[in-house]
């Protein structure tokens, strides 16, 4: 698994990693897809999956970071996105381009609420097994 | 007494000092009994609110409320003022659910009329009223220029629109709407996710309550409100939904981008402000200001639906049902206020993020008959226990900006609580003390649990020791709908 869920008194913490840097990002994506709906990757019907192009420029790659989640956060409870996998055709410290691959899934399949993504205790690593994220949302 | 290397000392009946030192522009102080400090600290929320006195601007105090615990940027039951010349604005600081809140009504019932008929009750109040994540469809969905008369107008558009009427805005903090609310300075992205969530609860800790006065404790204001033991009361706790969260998210995310141009750094990201009158600032007070009254109308829609539940449920006319709405206050909202700084009457702009005005007598903000009595102070405890209603103080005024807390406060995590409890043993447990639940998710239910917040007796008895608000009246739980 490619997550880890920390304790926070009142909101939600995550850890996400991934092995390279690109990998950070497509898998604190898919997580974010699979807490919220609470349906497993290798479980979504991928039949009529569909693209969605990605462009970001922040100051530096904690703030891209955490707009890339944004975005996919808010295309997650505003249209039910689930996002399955990625192609990264730019990831720089400050620019990302990428498209998103994603099912739809029906409003009642939403079964936690993530209100945002926050800055808060934001902790970005990179060591010999690659890449990690630790990320408080607002539930 | 030391918190690592800050000094805190006691500084009057429940009430904490720690001293400024380092980066911090004023001193903070919080409130608590002293059997709560140890879990108080336990949170790592007074670092939090030492990080909001080093905030430009800010006056007096970075305080903290008895519920204090650990958020992100401020700590929920945070509370500062900034002047408005040299100080900030913070979208942290009201928090994503802008304007979540709860207000409190009366009936003409008492709790043996509808004993029997509570499970009814509740099974009607979530019929009626869409509860859990992403609910929709209360009413049908607005279209873009219903949903900018919703924003400019708060409660007096459900009003307009039948639901409620026009007493219910006389009751609400700010008349159920702010002013300088522009749906101009809303994104797209806000408004589209407020088209169909008018009317809904949402998840998490809001909920739909159906109570019982089971003590009073303060006999000539109850007595003013109208309020007696064995009277059954309703309460509704919600917020802005999406686009409430959509409003901070957006303004977080400019405020962030734009920190480097301002001559001030923020100690945590999540702090991003703004000076109260620059252009970003100004943008944000009147998004904030529309999405807060996005959350009155949506909480007026909601009491409404619950008081037809009601009276369709207990086949019942309106007089004799004789629902009304006691009051409505703010928890998650900025607001410009007057308050004495050196012994001067100034405009301030008042951050409350998990917290609850509690303004004292002779307020011009408050409607006659509360001028007279101080406000209305709502503190809902978790949905095993005790609510209290309470009165607003002169002493709030001095002490906390005239504010005072806003719930039990958490102080177990939702995985802790799901690793701990089942819905099964939580569900018996309320069950067993007469109160009927009824939740979207068996999840929420559990994480909810009664032993997840801190003990409401205690938080309001901290209140009430300090002088941030009187008892006046403790209700129980009969029903509740959870979110």
């Amino acid at each position: 698994m490619s997550y880890k869920l920390l304790d926070h008194t009142a909101d939600l913490r995550v850890k996400f990693s991934g092995n390279i840097k690109k990998n950070l990002l497509k898998n604190s994506a898919i997580a974010l897809s699979e807490i919220i709906f609470e349906i497993k990757q290798n479980d979504v019907c991928i039949d009529n999956s569909k693209k969605l192009n990605l462009k970001l420029e922040e100051a530096e790659f904690s703030e891209l970071y955490i707009d890339f989640l944004r975005e996919i956060l808010f295309r997650i409870n505003s249209s039910q996105f689930y996002f399955i996998d990625f192609n990264f055709k730019k990831i720089t410290s400050t620019n990302l381009e990428a498209v998103c691959f994603y099912v739809e899934q029906d409003i009642s399949n939403l079964k936690n609420e993530i209100k945002a993504v926050t800055y808060n205790e934001l902790k970005i690593t990179e060591n010999k097994e690659g890449w990690s994220a630790k990320v408080t949302f607002d539930i | 007494m030391k918190y690592g290397k800050y000094e805190i000392e006691n500084d009057g009946q429940a009430t904490w000092k720690i001293l400024q030192r380092d980066n911090m522009r004023v001193p903070a102080r919080f409130f608590a009994l002293e059997s709560m400090l140890s879990q108080i600290y336990r949170d790592n929320a007074i670092k939090q609110i030492i990080n909001v006195a080093t905030l430009p601007g800010i006056k007096k105090y970075a305080l903290a409320m008895p519920d204090i615990h650990y958020g992100y940027g401020f700590p929920i039951g945070g509370v500062a003022a900034f002047d408005l010349d040299e100080g900030v604005i913070s979208p942290g600081g009201v928090g994503y659910d802008i304007n979540c809140g709860v207000r409190f009504c009366r009936t003409n019932l008492k709790y043996a009329e509808i004993k029997s008929k509570i499970k009814n009750i509740i099974t009607r109040f979530y019929q009626s009223v869409p509860s859990g994540v992403g609910s929709h469809n209360a009413i049908r969905k607005l279209n873009m220029k219903e949903l900018n008369k919703v924003l400019s107008e708060g409660s007096e558009w459900a009003v307009n629109n039948g639901f409620g009427d026009a007493a219910d805005i006389q009751s609400t903090e700010n008349y159920g709407k702010m002013d300088k609310a522009d749906p101009a300075k809303l994104s797209n992205r806000a408004k589209e996710r407020g088209l169909n969530q008018l009317g809904t609860l949402g998840s998490g800790n809001h909920f739909l309550e159906i109570g019982v006065i089971d003590k009073i404790l303060n006999k000539k204001v109850a007595n003013e409100f109208g309020l007696e033991e064995e009277q059954v009361i309703v309460m509704v706790h919600t917020g802005s939904r999406g686009l409430g969260y959509q409003v901070c998210d957006d303004y977080l995310h400019r405020m962030v981008k734009e920190q480097k141009n301002y001559d001030f750094e923020v100690v945590d990201k999540q702090l991003a402000c703004a000076p109260f009158k620059s252009n970003i600032g100004s943008d944000y007070y009147q998004a904030m200001s529309a999405a807060a009254n996005y959350a009155w109308a949506n909480r007026q829609v909601i009491m409404s639906l619950a008081c037809r539940s009601l009276e369709k449920t207990l086949s019942i006319s309106p007089k004799e049902l004789g629902f009304e709405l006691i009051y409505d206050v703010c928890h998650n909202i900025a607001k410009v206020e007057k308050h004495e700084i050196d012994g001067e009457e100034t405009k301030l702009c008042v951050h409350r993020k998990g917290a609850t005005r509690s303004f004292g007598p002779q307020r011009e903000e408050l409607p006659q008959n509360y001028r007279r009595t101080g406000q209305p102070v709502i503190i809902p405890g978790d949905m095993g226990t005790y609510s209290y209603l309470l009165l607003g103080t002169k002493k709030a005024m001095k002490q906390s900006f005239g504010s005072s807390c806003h719930g039990a406060g958490r102080i177990m995590s939702r995985r802790a609580a799901s690793r701990r409890y089942n819905f099964n043993e939580v569900k018996n447990k309320l069950q067993n003390k007469g109160i009927v639940t009824y939740s979207a998710k068996k999840k929420t239910l559990v994480e909810e649990s009664p032993d997840t917040y801190k003990d409401v007796n205690q938080v309001v008895d901290a209140v009430d020791k300090a002088g941030l608000a009187k008892k006046v009246v403790r209700t129980r739980p009969l029903g509740v709908l959870k979110g």
